[in-house]
């Protein structure tokens, strides 16, 4: 879905008026409870809905209410929904914040060594999400934490990391 | 069973003796290792570690939250893609 971000996808419907529970993937739920419109996403259909009603359940749930579901039974169809937000919905981040959808294809520079290659996707890991960088055909896995990331540009589209003097070394083998 | 506390935490001794020398001459550079056994001590804080998966290594900062943990819990080994089943997630 282009233009669009994945937030998270319905758990299940909730009570008999089509209410929908949403489990959603961000670190700033409560940012989307002002959500206007929501686009559910199975492997059959795909829908916009205005949204009426939407409550934050913590840590990471959502009671959502849209105008086009009134009953239950249509509410039990979207069960497993993916559910997708338009991007001019996010807010803005800056400075070391970003979203890992809008600095794939960014250059990463290191302070000393410049230029490292291109980002070609990061991975979840229990310590700290991971930078996965394409350095003349080797992937080059940064660690995604303040102490690594210098600066993003987002005009020029770069990011300066200050990598320890060996790590290049590692991927030599 | 747990470790005996009278032990101490294990680290492998030559894992060691890179962190004890780099907080002796307070440089930092990336340890490659595969002792996904060594369990962290506060010593490995603000380390990163590259730690063998069985493919790849994937790099750990150690922070202080992770004190007591072994670096193995942070460089996954299985890659969960779903169940084979949830491919008709949401059908009806």
């Amino acid at each position: 879905m282009e233009n669009h971000y994945l937030l998270g996808y319905v758990v299940r419907p909730h009570g008999i008026k089509g209410a929908l529970k949403l489990k959603v993937d961000t670190d700033f739920p409560e940012k989307y409870t002002k959500l206007k419109h929501i686009t559910l996403n199975t492997n059959t259909k795909t829908e916009t809905f205005d949204v009426q009603k939407l409550s934050y359940s913590p840590p990471d749930e959502m009671i959502v209410i849209v105008k086009q579901i009134t009953d239950r039974n249509t509410a039990e169809l979207w069960k497993g929904a993916e559910v997708w937000i338009s991007m001019d919905f996010l807010p803005k981040l800056s400075g070391k914040k970003f979203y890992f959808h809008e600095v794939i294809g960014f250059q990463v520079k290191d302070v000393q060594l410049g230029i490292i290659g291109e980002i070609v996707q990061f991975y979840e890991t229990a310590a700290h999400p991971i930078i996965a960088v394409n350095h003349n055909g080797t992937e080059v896995l940064i660690p995604a934490v303040d102490e690594f990331i210098t600066e993003i540009n987002r005009d020029e589209h770069y990011m300066i990391v200050s990598l320890p003097e060996n790590w290049l070394e590692i991927y030599k083998d | 069973m747990a470790r005996s506390i009278k032990k101490g935490p294990f680290v492998d001794l030559s894992l060691m003796k890179k962190i004890n020398e780099m907080n002796n001459s307070k440089s930092k550079k990336a340890i490659k290792t595969w002792s996904r056994r060594s369990m962290i001590t506060p010593d490995f804080v603000g380390h990163t570690f590259n730690v063998h998966n069985g493919i790849k290594f994937i790099p750990v900062y150690v922070t202080d939250q992770m004190i007591g943990h072994k670096l193995g819990e942070f460089a996954p080994t299985r890659n969960f893609k779903g169940h084979a089943g949830s491919k008709d997630k949401g059908k009806k």
